[in-house]
This record gives structure tokens, C-alpha cells and sequence, in this order.
């Protein structure tokens, strides 16, 4: 089973339901409440945007990256690329989305 | 009925007896032992709580025991029982009375999961509560000590009760515990508080309690609105410095200091995101009482200044 960031690419990635996730948001800050566990998790804005994007729907890092950048209205370059799979990594680390390989 | 109403001797009958319900704040608490160092720190201690006679219920049931066996004759030890139930080893016997206290903080973090509880003091005035929430050692109990001999309400000094109605501050005013180098730099700071017998080689070192404001005692039944939370850091000799902190990171660290945000769910995150929402938040460090207190009292000028407190009782 993959578990490298650096093999995201050949991985589909999907949130946990967003019906169990609540989230607070400061300063381009967020904090998001997973219902399930009872956890709550701080998460950049990154993340945040990553997760929220992929609720109710698979993505592949790369689409994944494009849509970050779009809605952070920034370029798609080799750091937001491993800024995006590093915050995947973490997010399954943490439980609130999965890996697919394809 | 109070507390100070029972001659100690009459206090010794009645505890070894049927008992007294010693009511704290929102909680009822049903003591009974024939322990004098109990006597005579609750006589000292809490003489201007409302006590009675137990008639029905009360939300614990306490007994401050002696150990049995040989080491009733050699090394006596206490046992603290909570519904006849020992939940801690036992303690020699001269602990008996912070056992009673730290029994009595275990038994609120561990059973009322109807509020959010976090390890935090918690004072306040003009209508606005501060709560320090910080772990032991930070400074937080003998900051908290200061600021109620200097006009600010006690609320807490160790369990912050957190509504999850509305988001409001059950007070719990109950004797302020400090340990080692801070009982000698309250009685220099207040000369005038009460503070109960020292306990020597506890697992915590020395330590002691403050007596409560009686005007705090007077109002455990009025709620306050956070209008701050502050992470306090003592730091020997350091300026009192307060630096503004990013509300998700104080969020994450409240959490940190909840006994039972996992158990409370969803409302739980609701409340704390109401009341990080509505608050400002700050580091505090410092090194000496007097600084923090003008810290301090230039926060609650700040509020005044802003709008008055709403009426939340």
C-alpha cells in the first residue's frame, strides 16, 4: 500500500463525509471538528481548502494542486505541489481522507 | 445555614456522624469523615459556604477514612471514598485535607459531562471573565490568588466550568491551592488572605490553600461571559509581557487543557468556537505579582471601555 507523498500522484483522494466534520475559521486559520472521534485538528489554509474541496468527491493530487491554486489565485509550481501532498499525508494521518491507488 | 455556624467541635460530631452537604457552586457534596486536619481545614477553609443537613441528594459522596491494618500503628495513611469507592491509593494521613481537595477536583473533572471542563483558573470583573488555562507549574493558581485579593471575582482557580447552553462560566469557587514558593509569596503579596495548614512531601511538594473571597462565595450561583483567555507562564524575574495569540492556535491549546472535550461532542466544539469567537486571546508571561496585576487591570479597563457586560445571570 502506498504510503509516500511522493507516489500521491498515481492516487485518487477522498474526504470522510462532510456531515461529520464541523469547522472555525480565524484569520485564514482553520480548525476543523471531526464528529466521529471527537477530535479537533488545526489546519492551514492549504489543508483546509484541500479538504473541503475533496468532500463529496475523489480528486487526484494533481487536479487537487490546480484547484488550490485557483482558489488561492497562485501559480501551480513544484512547492505548492509539495505543500498540497504534504497536507494529504497529513490529513490521512489524521483520519479525515483516504487514498485510493488507481 | 453556613459553615461557620458549627462550633468545630459541634463540625467533628456532625461530620463523623450523618455528615454535611457542603454546597459549592453548582454542586452538592455530601462529606463525611472523622479526620481533624478535614475539620479544621474546612472550618478555616470554606466558613462561608451554605452547608445542610443530608436530606436527599447531593451530586457526590465523600469520606475522608483511615487506612486499616498494621499501618493504622506504623505510617497511619488516609483513604479518599467517593460513593464508598477508593479511586486513589491512600496518602499518609497528615494529606488528609488536599486529598479532600484533589479528590474533590477528580470527582467534578470525571463525572459532570453536561458542561466543558477545562484545567484553567478562571476570575473576573465588570462582567467579563479572564480564564488561565495552563498546565501545573505555569504560574496559574498564584496569579489567580493575586488577582482575587486585588478586587477580581473567583470563579476557579483549578476547573473551568464551561455552560454548554450558552457558553457562560459556572463559577466554582472553592479554596485556592498553592504550592512550594508561592504560599510564601502570597502571604507577602495579601498579608491579609487566610491560608490554610501547609502540607510538606506531598507529591506536589508543600502545599496549601487560600482561603475564597466571601463576596466570590456570595455570587457562585452568578455565571460570567469570557471576554478573555490568557496562557499564563511564570518566568522568575521576566517583565510582564502580553502578546495577542491567533485564535485557532488558542483554540487547539484550550483544548489541550479540556478534561473532557472528546466526551462532550459536538457542543463542546460549538461553545469553545462561540467563545474564542467573541474573546481576545493572549501569552502572558511574568515574573513578578505586582506587574501582572496592572496587566491585568488594564484588560478589564479595556472592556469597560469597549460596552458594558451584558446580563447573563
Amino acid at each position: 500500500m502506498p504510503t509516500s507523498p511522493t507516489n500521491t500522484t498515481l492516487l485518487l483522494w477522498a474526504s470522510i463525509p462532510d456531515e461529520v466534520l464541523r469547522w472555525a475559521e480565524w484569520d485564514d486559520q482553520y480548525v476543523v471538528y471531526h464528529e466521529d472521534s471527537g477530535d479537533a485538528h488545526q489546519l492551514n489554509q492549504v489543508a483546509a481548502l484541500s479538504l473541503q474541496h475533496l468532500t463529496g468527491q475523489g480528486q487526484v493530487s494533481g487536479d487537487l494542486v490546480r484547484t488550490v491554486a485557483q482558489l488561492l489565485v497562485v501559480d501551480v509550481d513544484d512547492a505548492l505541489t509539495a505543500t498540497v501532498e504534504q497536507a494529504l499525508a497529513n490529513l490521512r494521518r489524521i483520519g479525515l481522507v483516504v487514498s485510493i491507488r488507481l | 445555614m453556613k459553615l461557620s455556624d458549627f462550633s468545630e467541635p459541634a463540625l467533628t460530631r456532625q461530620l463523623a456522624g450523618e455528615g454535611l452537604v457542603l454546597h459549592t457552586g453548582p454542586f452538592s457534596v455530601h462529606v463525611r469523615t472523622t479526620m481533624s486536619s478535614v475539620v479544621q481545614g474546612l472550618s478555616i477553609l470554606y466558613r462561608d459556604y451554605d452547608v445542610s443537613h443530608m436530606q436527599g441528594y447531593a451530586d457526590f459522596h465523600v469520606q475522608l477514612v483511615a487506612g486499616g491494618g498494621l499501618r493504622r500503628w506504623y505510617k497511619p495513611q488516609v483513604r479518599f471514598l467517593f460513593d464508598g469507592f477508593a479511586p486513589f491509593k491512600p496518602l499518609p494521613l497528615d494529606q488528609a485535607f488536599p486529598m479532600f481537595e484533589w479528590g474533590l477536583n477528580w470527582c467534578v473533572a470525571n463525572h459532570m459531562h453536561n458542561c466543558l471542563i477545562l484545567h484553567a483558573a478562571v476570575v473576573e470583573r465588570g462582567g467579563y471573565a479572564v480564564v488561565l488555562p495552563a498546565p501545573p507549574g505555569s504560574g496559574k493558581s498564584t496569579l489567580c490568588a493575586a488577582l482575587v485579593t486585588r478586587g477580581w471575582r473567583l470563579l476557579s482557580d483549578e476547573l473551568t466550568i464551561v455552560s454548554l447552553d450558552d457558553g457562560t462560566i459556572v463559577p466554582l469557587p472553592r479554596p485556592v491551592g498553592l504550592k512550594n514558593h508561592s504560599i510564601a509569596v502570597m502571604k507577602a503579596f495579601a498579608p491579609h488572605c487566610t491560608v490554610g495548614n501547609e502540607t510538606r512531601d506531598t507529591n506536589k511538594g508543600t502545599v496549601a490553600h487560600m482561603r475564597a473571597p466571601r463576596q466570590s462565595v456570595e455570587q457562585a450561583l452568578t455565571p460570567a461571559r469570557v471576554g478573555w483567555v490568557v496562557f499564563p507562564t511564570y518566568q522568575s524575574g521576566a517583565p510582564a509581557r502580553l502578546e495577542k495569540l491567533g485564535k485557532a492556535g488558542a483554540f487547539m491549546r484550550v483544548v489541550q487543557n479540556a478534561f473532557n472535550f472528546n466526551v462532550v461532542g459536538v457542543k463542546g466544539f460549538d461553545v469553545l468556537k462561540g467563545i474564542i469567537d467573541d474573546c481576545a486571546c493572549y501569552e502572558f508571561s511574568y515574573g513578578q505579582l505586582e506587574q501582572a496585576m496592572d496587566v491585568f487591570d488594564s484588560l478589564a479597563a479595556s472592556r469597560v471601555a469597549e460596552k458594558p457586560a451584558q446580563k447573563t445571570a
